[in-house]
């Protein structure tokens, strides 16, 4: 019972443990370079849902000051009115960041990706392993 | 003025590698002038600083004017001023190395874009040394990292491979090092370091704390390509640009090793390692397998600029291992000294090979037969480097190892000594051997002297010096003050 309850009221973080797995099994076993970046990616952006899911205080709110987590911190002194607490911002600055860096990231990965099909016609790492030695 | 001087460091240096790029449509050429002397600018500012830091203390500096827990702040110490003259000392000899390099490797219409990129990584590096911030040092590793796979590529065909799976893997690395933030950052709502340390110590006990550290560790492994985690830096260090591998394996692998010392003992402190000691032993261990069988890869191999990134990847191990020395002022000092030491002999070593390879397109060892009487004094420098890989006294890689022993001894870890021994006579069996392929074999008689351009020649032959200044220099002692407080603001030593 207290299981599923657990399971149920964190689900963000379950989704989150989910998709790093996968992710990090993508970028690590396949072979093929794309489906290697896609892996990453979905590592990051589960990384980054980490973040998001931190920034919603919740439930410690509820039981300490009586009032539900969710108003964006700009609106605050509104929010409160309706009984409702502001998000902490800081955490999604600081994803707004990491999407910053994880996009040139894929931007980068993906220039090596035309110019390696480019010059050896295959994106398989095992093939341009042979063909590189 | 001073209290500016971290940020203005930074600041000049990524409006240069812009500027480097719009100068590109007026000229090529001027890309490198203009790299070239904004990095003796910031190597002046950083001497000033570390000067006005040794006498005066570590400067903070809030970004913006915002409070620590919440703005990001620059802090620099002891071992931050270090790092960054460091990191700017290596960059401006590795960029008068690069002019006839890159002239003979890239094409011309790509120049403006490889300084660029150039000072974009030094820009990284810099930032590293000089923040006091969890998740800048994110961003600023990440700047230098992805300057760094755009640059290796740059070499073309099998750069691209290489550079491709140093992506993957550098990127894997850094996500970690981010999901240990967020770990930390759960537990203690704050990035900055200086905070986070204090609220820390409440925790150790903490499982996400814990997991934190650990996610830390792997990423910067990773990053710095310790034993395990080393698959994509061999590959990296061949196929990339001559200057490129120059700067990557001194500046770039050291700023990792910098950020594993800082996050390690700024963040987590000695006194959470003491709780989780056995981690802490088994990393040891790691770092002694790498030390070993770095060596034992690098005997292994044909190609010169192949064995030395192996041995690459021991000296990494020297470095993790000299840090899992408690209770003693030796350990972390080795793990600082090495900083230095690793740069000066891999930088001499990589700028002789790469001129061999600029000079004759020698890549194989046997290929060098003779070339000790072709190329007189590049050869002599990569012998006395040589010779500190080994570690002969009075050389710096003598010190490393010596402060190595001294903590193994004042801990009562004897089985590191033996590690320092052998990885001693493995390295005497890779470079003897190309000592020996120079020196003893091929024509003696009917070879013309014909030498490196002075630009390339004179770093080599200035870190050749250094290695053995710096080696009476830490052996004299006039080092340890500066170790010793460093030791003491880590909180190594009380």
């Amino acid at each position: 019972m207290d299981v599923i309850e657990l399971f149920l009221e964190r689900y963000n973080y379950w989704s989150f443990v989910v998709l790093m797995l996968i992710g990090l099994y993508g970028a690590i076993v396949y072979n093929n370079l794309v489906k290697k970046i896609i892996g990453l990616s979905i590592f990051q952006t589960a990384i980054f849902l980490l973040f998001i899911s931190m920034a919603d205080v919740g439930r410690d709110i509820e039981n300490t000051l009586g009032l539900k987590s969710g108003t964006a911190p700009i609106v605050w002194e509104k929010g409160i009115e309706h009984g409702y607490m502001y998000v902490n911002p800081v955490p999604h600055v600081l994803v707004l960041t990491g999407i910053v860096v994880s996009a040139a990231t894929l931007a980068l990965a993906l220039a090596l990706m035309i110019r390696i099909y480019r010059e050896f016609g295959t994106l398989d790492e095992e093939e341009l392993r042979e063909m590189i030695e | 003025m001073m209290e500016h001087l971290p940020v203005v460091i930074v600041a000049i240096s990524l409006l240069s590698s812009f500027t480097i790029l719009i100068s590109g449509i007026f000229s090529r050429r001027a890309g490198y002038y203009i790299s070239l002397a904004t990095i003796i600018v910031q190597l002046i500012f950083s001497t000033i600083l570390l000067d006005y830091i040794l006498k005066n203390g570590q400067i903070r500096y809030w970004l913006g004017g915002w409070r620590p827990p919440w703005g990001i702040e620059y802090v620099v110490d002891e071992l931050g001023a270090y790092m960054l003259s460091i990191v700017l000392v290596f960059s401006l000899l590795a960029t008068i190395y690069a002019r006839r390099v890159v002239e003979k490797e890239i094409e011309e219409s790509k120049w403006p874009y490889f300084y660029t990129l150039w000072q974009l990584m030094i820009s990284g590096m810099v930032g590293v040394s000089v923040t006091g911030d969890l998740f800048n040092l994110f961003v600023f590793l990440e700047i230098a990292s992805l300057a760094g796979y755009a640059l290796i590529a740059m070499a073309g065909r099998k750069a691209f491979v290489a550079s491709y799976n140093y992506l993957i893997l550098g990127t894997v690395g850094i996500s970690f090092y981010l999901l240990g933030t967020a770990f930390l950052y759960a537990e203690t709502g704050t990035l900055n370091m200086l905070d986070a340390r204090i609220l820390l110590s409440l925790v150790y006990e903490n499982r996400v704390v814990q997991a934190s550290f650990v996610f830390y560790f792997i990423g910067l492994a990773i990053k710095m390509a310790l034993f395990p985690f080393h698959t994509w830096q061999p590959d990296a260090y061949e196929h990339s640009p001559s200057a490129v591998t120059v700067l990557i394996s001194t500046a770039m692998a050291k700023i990792n090793a910098y950020a594993l010392i800082r996050v390690v003992f700024s963040v987590f402190t000695v006194s959470f390692l003491e709780r989780f000691i056995q981690v802490w032993t088994l990393i040891a261990w790691i770092a002694a397998l790498a030390i070993i069988l770095g060596s034992v890869f690098a005997i292994m191999q044909k190609s010169l600029k192949r064995m030395l990134a192996y041995s690459s990847i021991s000296h990494v191990g020297y470095i993790v291992l000299a840090m899992t020395f408690l209770h003693t002022k030796w350990g972390l000092s080795a793990a600082v000294v090495h900083l230095l030491n690793h740069s000066i002999m891999k930088a001499t070593l990589f700028m002789v090979v790469c001129g061999f390879i600029y000079k004759f397109g020698f890549r194989e060892i046997d290929d060098l037969a003779g070339i000790g009487r072709k190329m007189p004094f590049s050869a002599a420098a990569f012998t006395i480097a040589a010779i500190s890989m080994i570690g002969i006294p009075p050389t710096v890689g003598f010190v490393t190892k010596l402060y190595i022993i001294l903590a193994s001894l004042e801990t009562g870890q004897i089985a590191y000594i033996f590690v320092m021994v052998a990885s001693s006579l493995l390295s005497l069996v890779y470079f003897w051997r190309v000592i020996e392929t120079m020196y003893m074999k091929g024509d003696h008689h009917e070879q013309e002297r014909d030498e490196l351009p002075a630009e390339m020649l004179l770093p080599a032959l200035f870190l050749a010096f250094l290695t053995i200044a710096f080696g009476l220099f830490w052996l004299s002692g006039a080092g340890m003050p500066v170790l010793d407080t460093i030791a003491k603001t880590l909180g190594v030593v009380p």
